[in-house]
């Protein structure tokens, strides 16, 4: 790890510990990350960003998943990188972002000298916290970003089961000129579900890491039958699972992280989500096995990750969604083209890595 | 935070330009060769395959060329392995000797053993197998009986080793062994020997496997006088020398990629079906097999640099024997097993040949409950 990355992932965590005493204090933790100018770690220097590479902005996004960090850093790190593509201002606070469902897109056209949106976006993050809401629409065979104002948006708003706001948005409304921005060709809707589907991986791998932890040390703690139940075979068996398991989880999201400028980044982020959210799912069982009837209570901070673990691997396709996506490509290869498909995947592009 | 990271996997163009060299060779080596051939994977043992493998510089790939190696890079051989196994090469003959054998000569053996032996094993004319279980010694390595006796012109052997993959083909054998008659010392008091199986005294027995097939044998020492010079290492340290043997055979494509042709003629036997079941499923298989992968090739970067992965290695073998022994069973949920449809006869005799060898996926190279314990020590608890 170089200085730069290790001096920002060392400045983020501290703010994350500190920040941790208080995990329900979204307002707080927004402010702070702001003060530290993390939101801009995926926009360039001439858009008042960092410049910084994508694996190490993104480091930053799992570093919150392993801290439990209230404040959606990685739906305003992936807002502000569009905002900054599509030439507008970056939102000084808080922006965040919305994605229809990938089967049934939003609908956008001219109408006189404005635009006219028409669609659904459901369970859309933070809505309320924030100053802007960015979404991706195609007209005329071109991407566009589309910056809504919070207040404008019919909503009916929600939660996960981690109580992160998600909000249902109904849209049907009429957007002046600077609303509606063209955007890169590579830059669409599924571009933006992909990478929803990334920060979500990062996510997991991060709160897996704790989970982990936390895990381990409650097992050289609790004592039973006279000694630390870590001293139990059956324990350290299932212990090395969930070892297991966070380790794939960490490997595939940093799989997707590679595939974040990669032209085949679908499939590589299809089977990171895929993965991870499977992951998720094993690990955590093991840790409420180990954790005994403490990590079914509200007070034991496991909820916090179990609560967002079991809400993450669903949000932006679950592995369902992600495995038949895959699934489709792989069977379109055909069986002598299966194998070619796994290795062409795993050796990068030129550039893909930048 | 406990550290179960896994640095990203080298990269190279070279390597890439290789892969596509491999292939073209195996497209014409392995021609006419059938699915149920090819499902024996690291199993499927051919001489001729292995000499013309070596005749390629395939051998000993990342050797010193002063022993018949080709000095390339780890990621290379990296690329070539999984070539080889994917492709369902008959790697079987010199398998053991390029994995594990002349790794652990090259590193501890005599300048001697090094020039008598590497040479021909990378010319495909010498081959390995591995002598470390007997009767009572399985998972329990370090509880070996088999005694080499010092005496004055070398050592007498006595003692059983069992499981010997292909020692019936094999012309030498890396022996584990006590060197010492001091039995609380279980550890200090080992050596490894280099075997010369033709020697007077040792008897090689066949054991057949359940589905009828003749890999494993039963290998005999009875007063086996073997030279001072057999042994490998320093005399005592036998223990050491076998854990970073084991490193080697713990992380590569050789533990995730047993039953990919049964996954392959899944997927033609699935052609024209147009359902999400399968897609799932197959969808799910190949997330799994792209992230294993990363991580297997993160451990082969770790190999080459000179770290010790062991706890990366335990874990990529034990994610990748599940995912082995998976594969057979998602099968039988898509294909209806009860009705063999002569169309895709290739498809039922893969998978009637993975279901009988699935078992030992989670046991050779270490159990499935020994790589846990491995990475449980990993996580402090041991």
């Amino acid at each position: 790890m170089d200085d730069s990355r290790s001096l920002l992932l060392d400045t983020a965590g501290r703010l994350f510990a500190e920040l941790r005493e208080t995990p329900d204090d979204a307002d707080t933790a927004w402010r702070r990350v702001a003060e530290l100018g993390l939101p801009l770690a995926l926009v360039d220097e001439a858009h008042g960003g960092f410049d910084l590479p994508v694996a190490d902005a993104l480091a930053v996004v799992r570093l919150a998943g392993q801290y439990a960090l209230a404040a959606p850093l990685g739906e305003a790190l992936l807002a502000n990188r569009l905002l900054a593509e599509a030439g507008a201002d970056i939102a000084a606070g808080r922006p965040t972002l919305a994605v229809a469902d990938p089967h049934s897109p939003l609908t956008l056209n001219r109408e006189g000298d404005r635009w006219r949106v028409h669609g659904r976006l459901p369970a859309a993050p933070w809505v309320e916290h924030a100053e802007v809401v960015v979404t991706i629409a195609r007209h005329d065979r071109q991407n566009r970003l589309l910056l809504l104002d919070p207040d404008s948006l019919a909503a009916t708003p929600g939660t996960n089961l981690a109580d992160q706001p998600r909000t249902d948005l109904t849209l049907d409304l009429d957007l002046d000129n600077h609303r509606v921005r063209e955007l890169p060709e590579t830059l669409g809707a599924e571009w933006l579900f992909e990478s929803g589907a990334l920060l979500r991986c990062q996510e997991i791998a991060g709160a897996l890491a704790t989970v982990l932890d936390m895990t381990v040390q409650y097992a050289g703690e609790r004592v039973q039958f006279g000694k630390p139940i870590a001293r139990q075979q059956a324990i350290q068996q299932q212990l090395a699972v969930l070892a297991t398991q966070a380790a794939i989880a960490a490997g595939a999201a940093d799989m997707a992280v590679d595939a974040f400028h990669d032209p085949r980044r679908h499939a590589l982020i299809a089977a990171a989500k895929a993965r991870c959210g499977e992951a998720a799912g094993q690990a955590l069982a093991i840790a409420h096995q180990v954790h005994g009837a403490i990590g079914m209570t509200r007070e034991y901070r496991l909820n916090l990750y179990s609560r967002r673990l079991w809400s993450w691997r669903d949000e932006f396709g679950s592995e369902r969604y992600w495995q038949a996506r895959l699934g489709e490509q792989v069977l379109a290869r055909g069986a002598d083209g299966l194998w070619p498909f796994i290795t062409e995947l795993g050796s990068s592009t030129e550039g893909a890595r930048q | 935070m406990i550290d179960l990271s896994f640095p990203t996997p080298p990269e190279s163009q070279q390597a890439e330009s290789f892969r596509e060299q491999v292939r073209d060779f195996l497209a014409t080596e392995l021609a006419g060769r059938t699915p149920l051939q090819r499902v024996e994977s690291w199993m499927g043992f051919d001489a001729g395959f292995s000499r013309r493998l070596g005749e390629q510089g395939w051998i000993g790939l990342t050797w010193p060329k002063q022993y018949g190696g080709s000095e390339r890079s780890a990621l290379e051989r990296y690329v070539l392995l999984e070539e080889l196994l994917a492709a369902g090469a008959p790697v079987a003959a010199h398998w053991i000797a390029d994995r594990q054998s002349g790794p652990l000569l090259l590193r501890y053996g005599t300048e001697a053993q090094k020039q008598a032996i590497l040479p021909r094993i990378t010319r495909g004319e010498c081959f390995f197998c591995i002598g470390m279980s007997e009767p009572d010694s399985g998972s329990d390595l370090a509880a070996a009986r088999t005694y080499a006796e010092p005496v004055d012109d070398g050592f007498i052997v006595n003692g059983t080793k069992l499981w010997t993959t292909y020692g019936h083909k094999a012309h030498y054998m890396v022996l584990f062994c006590r060197t010492s008659r001091d039995h609380e010392d279980r550890h200090g008091g080992t050596s490894q020997l280099l075997i010369d199986l033709t020697l007077p005294g040792i008897t090689i027995r066949p054991i057949h496997d359940l589905s009828g097939a003749h890999h494993f044998n039963e290998v005999v020492f009875e007063n086996v006088q073997v030279p001072r010079d057999a042994l490998i290492g320093e005399m005592g340290d036998g223990w050491n020398q076998v854990l970073s043997e084991l490193a080697f055979e713990r992380s590569g494509p050789d533990r995730f990629l047993s039953t990919l042709w049964v996954l392959i003629e899944l997927i033609r036997t699935l052609q024209g079906r147009d359902d999400d079941q399968s897609r799932i499923a197959v969808g799910r298989i190949a997330a799994h097999l792209m992230s294993l992968r990363r991580l297997s090739r993160s451990v082969a970067g770790m190999l080459q640099r000179g770290e010790n992965p062991t706890l990366q290695a335990a874990i990529v073998k034990d994610l990748g024997a599940l995912l082995e022994q998976e594969i057979p069973d998602i099968a039988r949920q898509l294909v209806d097993t009860g009705r063999a449809d002569a169309a895709h006869r290739d498809f039922f005799q893969v998978l009637h040949y993975a279901v009988q060898q699935v078992p030992a996926f989670s046991l050779r190279g270490g159990t499935r409950e020994i790589l846990r314990g491995i990475i449980a020590r990993g996580l402090g608890l041991r």
